[in-house]
């Protein structure tokens, strides 16, 4: 087997007296698409937020390339390889599409720090944005605020920040959630369209979708891997089915 | 660029306007409160962090400066940039204690911190002359220029102020200036996207602490005299109500909410005997009319009305 991308051991996060990830082990292969699944309290977004280090983690490894994450910030998390998208909509919601996508931009750029620039005047990252714009069909709106933007059109800018930073491992929280028929498969679209250089672990209840995206399913229950391995044989696992299909 | 021409010219006439010194030296004063306005305009609109321990930095220029000449014979230059050396110093210090938190523990650790500065102002009456201050300081000649008159010396800070907007205008568009606004707007997005949130805030911290010394010198050399009250709690509540008042986050605001309250307090006090109930009405007006503050809450019902083609009656737009 080829050398994990990332590599979680033994991770615990306990919030007060409730232990909310036990001991997880997980290993993602290059390239791979991950699903987790899981019901509701499972721990699903408390294990990306212990990934990007949104929550700091109260033990064990997680390792991305051969780079121990655990102890590091979230900022330097991002600059080995990492970008996320947000369950609840993140965006900067007073500035324009394109706006957001050049913040994207400069968090990985050097001159981020420079306070003599005119950042409206740069080309570069204009042209860069509208680019990464049309990839996730919004070039078209560009010059408009946030605010005033559809909730189709945030899902989509949010998987554009995430792109913008050129990650090797993407994790996309409930890409689909709240979104009519049409804009799910606008985004199916768009997520199949990745490239296969970037790694993503996916937090999915659209299952129709999901196992579309998928090759391998990680289930957690109550904060515990009850079952990972190739998508099919997963689903077909009665524990599985008992837990997160009621059956 | 035009606005910026047609208001340096409009400045410049100012002395040939106004005449007296009086009215001269009032410029002078609301040029000094623009620039320290303006340099907490850096922290609260565009970082989003309230400060109550802002003019610590405004007084520590002025008294460092103070003390060089005053008691260590230095020359006025030698001085002022030492003060303002010691305010950015010590704005470092202060940014690096308080952005320990945000919000309310931000706003508190600064207040706690500005006190003590305060508190050694006032008590520490062998060095800083305690309630008495530091006086007896002479304004300087530049290049054998006296600014010892009024029109002189608001040229001179006119030119410190056109330096001061223009450096602050292009932190606000650049690359740092839009960090800072994210930091913000969403700081655990801003996380996300790779950016040291805590260090954004730091520079900008110590950035806008640098300018308040810049104005903290100004207020020195045009008073003559420094004080405990130049770093008091009442000081710094003082420039955030300039900041709310004019409008918060944009670039003019500050300059206008420190124009009014200057000139309420130097002009409209010698004819309403309980003047600070007159700001306290405008206050109120602005609030319930312009929330956002008087050039942004003016501007969007100046575009609103445009937009209608003159015949509707504005609406304001959601507030921002």
């Amino acid at each position: 087997m080829t050398e994990p991308l990332l590599s979680l051991r033994a991770v615990a996060k306990a919030f007060g007296g409730v232990q909310v990830v036990r001991g997880v082990d997980l290993a993602v292969a290059p390239g791979e698409r991950r699903l987790i699944l899981g019901p509701n309290g499972a721990g699903k977004t408390t294990l990306f937020n212990l990934i990007t280090g949104d929550v700091p983690c109260d033990a064990g490894s997680i390792v991305l390339d051969r780079v121990e994450l655990a102890h590091l910030p979230t900022a330097r998390r991002v600059r080995a390889g990492l970008a996320r998208t947000y369950q609840i909509i993140s965006l900067f919601p007073h500035d324009t599409l394109r706006q957001n996508v050049v913040l994207a931009l400069l968090g990985l750029a050097r001159s981020r720090w420079n306070p003599f620039d005119v950042l409206a005047a740069r080309r570069d990252l204009r042209e860069e944005a509208d680019r990464i714009l049309a990839t996730v069909r919004l070039d078209g709106v560009a010059d408009r605020t946030v605010a005033h933007c559809t909730y189709g059109e945030k899902r989509r800018l949010e998987i554009a920040l995430a792109l913008a930073q050129r990650p090797r491992l993407l994790l996309l929280d409930e890409p689909l959630a709240g979104l009519s028929q049409a804009e799910r498969t606008d985004i199916r679209a768009l997520l199949a369209s990745i490239p296969a250089t970037v790694t993503v672990l996916l937090i999915e209840h659209d299952m129709d979708v999901a196992l579309t995206l998928a090759e391998r399913v990680t289930v957690l229950h109550l904060g515990e891997v009850i079952a990972d391995g190739e998508r099919d044989a997963v689903i077909r696992d009665p524990r599985v089915r008992e837990v997160y299909l009621g059956e | 660029m035009k606005a910026v021409l047609i208001g340096t010219a409009l400045a410049a006439l100012v002395p040939t306007l106004l005449g007296s010194s009086f009215h001269i030296n009032l410029a002078t004063q609301v040029l000094i409160a623009a620039i320290f306005a303006s340099s907490y305009n850096v922290l609260a609109g565009w970082g989003g962090l309230v400060s109550f321990g802002h003019a610590a930095f405004f007084g520590a220029a002025g008294y460092g400066a103070a003390l060089l000449v005053l008691k260590a014979g230095f020359g006025h230059l030698a001085a002022a940039m030492l003060g303002l050396a010691f305010a950015t110093v010590l704005a470092c210090i202060i940014g690096a204690l308080a952005l320990r938190a945000t919000g309310i523990s931000f706003l508190m650790i600064t207040l706690a911190l500005g006190q003590i500065l305060w508190g050694l102002s006032y008590r520490w009456v062998s060095l800083t002359g305690g309630d008495n201050g530091l006086t007896g300081l002479k304004r300087p000649a530049l290049f054998g220029l006296s600014l010892d008159g009024a029109a002189a010396y608001y040229y001179f800070t006119l030119g410190i102020a056109l330096v001061a907007f223009l450096s602050i205008r292009r932190f606000a568009g650049s690359s740092l200036g839009a960090s800072l606004r994210g930091t913000r707007d969403q700081p655990r997005r801003m996380s996300a996207l790779g950016f040291n949130v805590w260090l954004v805030r730091w520079v900008a911290f110590v950035y806008a602490g640098f300018w308040a010394g810049v104005a903290g010198l100004l207020f020195l050399y045009y008073h003559r005299f420094i004080g405990p009250h130049s770093l008091s709690i009442a000081e710094s509540a003082e420039v955030l109500l300039m900041v709310i008042l004019g409008g918060a986050g944009t670039l003019t605001g500050p300059i206008v909410g420190a124009a009014i309250i200057v000139l309420v307090r130097n002009l409209i006090s010698a004819y309403v005997e309980h003047w600070p109930m007159l700001l306290g009405v405008l206050f109120l007006l602005v609030i319930m009319f312009v929330p956002e503050g008087i050039v942004p809450g003016i501007a969007s019902r100046l575009r609103a009305l445009r937009a209608s083609g003159h015949k509707a009656p504005a609406e304001a737009p959601p507030h921002t």
